[in-house]
């Protein structure tokens, strides 16, 4: 593969930041946003498509990387790891960025519906799904975190099926509004029109995530005035309701903001920042203790929004803090990758036999038993150094362990993985499977994610030219095939020197994960050092890191700044949605200096919601 | 049965045909034929339909396609290059056997159909990934995303068709698609509307009906009088829009453009189907995880209708896409059950076609694939346009979706073609076979269509690289490398 090869960055966090949360510094509103899908931005670090120029001798262009995020647009100046986390006054200097319109994500999307149909979920407590509720809704194919959503509208399938599904919705709703509301008494007659208004404020302020303003509320009373002879009050009722749930206001999160003393810069509204908080943490609209504070006016300061994110993360709705892992990680990757491990051939039994859903769902369990312990401290180190393993009848055997119940009901338990084998989700079956093909590593892949993903290198893939295929490798290890295929050619080392050291550590998990120590009867030798552009060791934390395998690998890359700043960044594209920007250096810094003491993720994401990043918007 | 699936009737595999029309063969279905016709809305005038069955990778028609008389034997292996064109000059011939695959075509279309092999459809070496390669069938340029092959890398064939004979009609296509995943990642792979521009097909018969048919038998959105209650809840949003759109500036005021332009969309073609009596019945609840056999009949039962009744001009059918022969076993019940695949246990290995053992099986799948498309072509046969029938500009093609070589031997690509003398495309019964020099592509097919359906082909099969400096070389072009051109032998 030929890969474009930028700027080679270093870990760098330096200088102080002045900004606090209830001000904008003076920031000037940013012009108009670019709208190309090519233009460059942030780490070039993630996407699947690379979209700028190419270099083929590995040359670095010096000028920061072009989007790695697969389609979703910059909205600011793009800034280098090695910026990024510094808050100096060329970043208090840039302008803010634009109001933005962007679309709910489908669990959000499923939540919220819920919601306003069973109404909106006490404090700490989990929205229940709709029984039988097909999403319409689906993430969009370029972006790297379904949370990146900005770049999509509607599509038509899209907004075929929910246009199908808030008919059904509306007329659930009305049924329910027969128990408890005032459409028990006040369907008919004089009061009709009063009681309509009473419930789309009451449903259309879960939908909108904020109050109606009464000249909205007169327009879908109208709406159920316009039908109320053809169709009768619960028709008329439930005309208003799937004109909310189809209504732009719902299906898009508006960024508008209030004005502040600085011209062009608007703040998020209190009801504004409470979704913007529920949804990143929670994936679904706000809770009753959440509305209140928005409602008594209690958002404005970084200490009233941390004590929310704190509270909302330490539940068991914070399902959306908890799939920033499962996401970064790439745990559910493995579902687009046909595995010949799934297959249940003939005279095999069914009952136990591996298939990739038990290998998510045992990354799933694992993910949620670190958030439930690591989430105020040692988050990050932990990731990539536990040796808890989760595993069941069907997956017991990738891990190297045993005595599970041996019944596909029962839920992954949780053990300890061998000495030595394991350290983090670097070394999980469902990435290790998911970054494989069907039944052969993929060290590309792999190399492809540690660079991107874990790193943050400046590397993005852009189409090949030429590459030739490996051959027969039935005899070779795949670090013979490698070094067969890549040396005939220097423009080919160029980037197998870079990918293959980083892809070939986890040769000792097969393609579905298992645990190996021999490959094509010959011992597998997965020691290597970190390589970056131009033949160049990888500067990690000011030196190179040389390993002996991925277990030494991980976990020598979790004590280091690099991949910390690098998971921050991650981060930060989750939780706002979006790319960093140069903007964003101070708020990145608030964050991770707010992380740093105890390795808090709480205290990250708390931080990063009460940030000029998270709160400010131009018009 | 939840709340999303109110309609309660549900459809066996075989009765679902019948209950939908299209079984019940040409003389019932005229008269209703001619009236939806004529209601449809934009359809007064001819009418063009193109077609494209494709079975998944590793159900390749190869084996089981070369008429007795002119048999060959396959020599080509997996991992490698194209290998097997080793005659000089063209075969052509009216004169042959029709294989068993492809009997139910022989009654009514022997004179309709071309049997055409020997050309190239084979991503760029070096990037074969498997399952998931294939998916370029439409293309013809590979993926913009070589790791995970998740991204389209331009237009497909049958999309270039919809923009022009599609526009007039309400659907500008209807895609279907069966899969044993039904997750996002695996459900959307192989249409496109250009370059990372995956349009995802319907998988589930009872989605499909409420998308094809949303004023029929009332699902729910339709009260007594169901166009005030539409006509409400549009001219509601566009002030809901119209709202919104004050407080934004671009790029953001261009998503509000787009949902604006969807709502409309669908608004108009809620008023074009609410004209039509082609009633498809009674919603099923037959969804993607019914049987796949089921599944597969009433997907494309339903999209025939919409064909038929003038819903859309093009079809697009996938069977197992991104699937490839892990589908094989979900289909035992149409796929001979006692024929094991190579490694003598199992389907599963049905895909991995480097033994003719799996003939039977294949023979039985496109069999049964040729059975659907006759279905569909007796129920076109049956609507007048003009001095003939809808079928006399209709095009249906049938082949594997896949070209890469961990599933496919990239010997002689094989389809078929079938259906009326489309601006001169010459459907005639013959057999042909392209020679090694010039090799063809499957995108010279598709440019012989284009020129049949009229449709300027542009920049189609051009790929990423838009005819840069690798297009055409065959170690490491684009999908099948350069196209040549269009085919005299069919247009």
């Amino acid at each position: 593969m030929r890969f474009l090869l930028i700027t080679s960055c270093l870990a760098l966090a330096a200088g102080a930041c002045t900004s606090t949360v209830e001000s904008n510094n003076g920031r000037k509103p940013s012009g108009p946003a670019s709208t190309s899908p090519t233009a460059s931005s942030g780490m070039g670090g993630t996407g699947n498509v690379g979209t700028g120029a190419t270099t083929s001798t590995g040359a670095t262009t010096g000028t920061g990387a072009t989007t790695g995020s697969g389609g979703v647009p910059p909205i600011g100046t793009p800034v280098t790891l090695v910026d990024a986390f510094k808050c100096d006054s060329a970043a208090a200097a840039e302008p803010t960025p634009p109001r933005r319109l962007w679309r709910v994500t489908p669990s959000e999307y499923a939540n919220t519906v819920a919601a306003a149909l069973n109404g909106r979920p006490s404090a700490n407590a989990a929205v229940p799904p709709v029984a039988g509720f097909v999403n319409p809704l689906v993430s969009p194919g370029s972006a790297r975190y379904t949370t990146e959503s900005g770049v999509v509208s509607v599509s038509g399938p899209e907004f075929s099926g929910t246009f199908t599904s808030s008919a059904e919705l509306a007329d659930q709703m009305v049924a329910k509004a027969k128990n408890g509301t005032c459409w028990a008494t006040d369907s008919a007659g004089a009061k009709f029109a009063t009681c309509v208004g009473t419930l789309v404020q009451d449903k259309g302020s879960i939908l909108f995530r904020r109050p109606l303003a009464a000249d909205e509320v007169t327009h879908y009373v109208d709406q159920a005035n316009q039908v109320l002879a053809e169709l009768g009050p619960d028709g008329a009722l439930s005309v208003a309701f799937q004109s909310l749930l189809l209504a732009p206001q719902f299906v898009f999160k508006p960024e508008i903001g209030a004005a502040t003393a600085t011209p062009s810069v608007y703040r998020l509204t209190p009801f504004e920042v409470a979704s913007m908080l529920s949804y990143a943490v929670t994936s679904a609209p706000a809770d009753a203790d959440l509305w209140a504070a928005a409602t008594q006016g209690a958002l404005s300061s970084a200490d009233q929004i941390k004590t929310q994110v704190t509270r909302l993360m330490a539940g068991p709705q914070a399902s959306s803090a908890r799939n920033f892992v499962t996401e970064y990680f790439k745990l559910r990757t493995i579902r687009g990758v046909a595995k010949a491990a799934d297959m249940v051939l003939a005279g095999e039994s069914p009952v136990c036999h591996y298939n990739k859903e038990r290998a998510i769902a045992g990354a799933e369990a694992l993910v949620g038993d670190i958030y439930n312990s690591n989430s105020t401290s040692g988050f990050i180190s932990t990731l990539f150094t536990t040796n808890v393993a989760y595993a069941d009848c069907a997956t017991e055997k990738l891990w190297g362990l045993s005595g599970t119940p041996q019944n596909d009901a029962a839920p992954p338990t949780r053990m300890t993985a061998p000495v030595g084998e394991r350290a983090g989700f670097l070394t999980n079956p469902a990435l290790m499977g998911g970054l494989a093909a069907r039944d052969v590593t993929k060290p590309i892949k792999r190399g492809l994610f540690m660079n991107m993903d874990v790193l943050c290198t400046a590397l993005t893939q852009v189409v090949p030219d030429g590459v030739p295929p490996l051959g027969d490798i039935s005899a070779l290890t795949m670090r013979e095939a490698l070094a067969a295929h890549a040396a005939p050619n220097a423009s080919c080392k160029v980037c197998h020197d870079m990918l293959d050291p980083a892809g070939l550590a986890f040769e000792k998990y097969d393609d579905i994960g298992t645990y190996r120590t021999m490959d094509k009867g010959k011992p597998i030798d997965a020691a290597g050092t970190l390589r970056d552009v131009g033949l160049a060791d990888l500067d990690v934390d000011g030196q190179k890191l040389s390993f002996t395998d991925a277990v030494d690998l991980s976990n020598k890359l979790a004590s280091t700044g690099r991949v910390e700043q690098c998971v921050m960044l991650n981060g930060f594209r989750y939780f706002l949605g979006r790319r960093e920007v140069k903007y964003d250096q101070c708020s990145l810094k608030q964050a991770q200096d707010a992380y740093k003491p105890a390795g808090s993720y709480v205290d990250f994401v708390a931080t990063l919601a009460s940030s000029d990043s998270f709160l400010n918007r131009s018009f | 049965m939840n709340s999303f699936s109110r309609r309660s009737v549900s459809f066996s595999r075989r009765s679902f045909v019948e209950k939908l029309g299209l079984g019940m063969g040409a003389a019932l279905m005229a008269p209703l034929a001619r009236n939806l016709i004529r209601e449809a809305q934009g359809q007064t005038s001819d009418r063009k339909i193109a077609m494209f069955w494709f079975a998944c990778n590793g159900i390749n028609p190869y084996w089981v396609f070369t008429p007795k008389e002119f048999a060959e034997p396959l020599n080509g292996v997996n991992q490698q290059e194209p290998s097997d064109v080793s005659n000089s000059s063209l075969i052509e011939s009216a004169t042959y056997t029709l294989p068993e695959a492809f009997k139910p075509l022989e009654a009514s279309y022997r004179n309709n159909l071309l049997m055409m092999e020997g050309f190239k459809n084979y991503p760029r070496k070096g990037e074969d990934v498997g399952h998931g390669a294939g998916c370029m069938a439409l293309t013809c340029v590979p993926s913009t995303d070589l790791v995970n092959q998740s991204q389209p890398g331009g237009i497909g064939f049958d999309q270039l068709l919809a923009n022009s004979i599609g526009a007039s009609a309400p659907r500008k296509s209807v895609l279907i698609a069966i899969s044993s995943k039904i997750d996002q990642v695996m459900k959307n792979h192989m249409f496109a509307a250009g370059a990372n521009q995956l349009i995802p097909a319907f998988q589930s018969p009872a989605d499909l009906f409420k998308d094809l048919f949303p004023n029929m038998p009332a699902p729910v959105m339709m009260g007594t009088t169901p166009s005030s209650r539409n006509r409400v809840i549009f001219d509601g949003l566009r002030y809901d829009i119209a709202r919104l759109d004050k407080q934004f500036a671009a790029p953001e005021k261009d998503k509000l453009a787009t949902y604006l332009g969807i709502v409309e969309e669908y608004e108009k073609r809620l008023q074009s189907a609410s004209n039509l009596s082609c009633n498809g019945g009674t919603s099923p609840t037959l969804t993607q995880t019914g049987d796949p056999v089921d599944v597969m009949v009433a997907l494309n039962s339903l999209a025939s209708i919409a064909v038929v009744c003038g819903l859309t001009n093009v079809m697009g059918v996938d069977i197992g896409c991104r699937d490839s022969h892990d589908f094989g076993p979900n289909l035992q019940s149409i796929l001979r059950a006692s024929v094991k695949g190579k490694d003598g246990t199992s389907l599963a290995d049905v895909g991995h076609q480097d033994a003719p053992v799996n003939g039977p099986v294949i023979t039985d799948t496109y069999a049964w694939i040729s059975g659907m498309v006759a279905k569909t072509l007796d129920s076109l046969k049956a609507i007048p346009q003009g001095n003939g029938t809808v079928f006399d500009s209709t095009v249906a093609m049938i082949t594997s979706d896949n070209g890469e070589t961990h599933h496919s031997i990239q010997a002689r690509w094989p389809l078929v073609l079938v259906g009326g003398k489309v601006g001169g495309l010459k459907l005639d019964g013959r057999y042909l076979r392209y020679p090694a020099d010039p090799r063809h592509s499957l995108a010279d097919v598709y440019l012989s269509m284009a020129q049949g359906f009229g449709v300027p082909a542009g920049d189609f099969a051009k790929g990423s690289d838009g005819g840069g400096a690798n297009y055409g070389n065959p170690n490491n072009g684009e999908v099948g490398g350069a196209p040549i051109g269009p085919l005299p032998q069919l247009v």
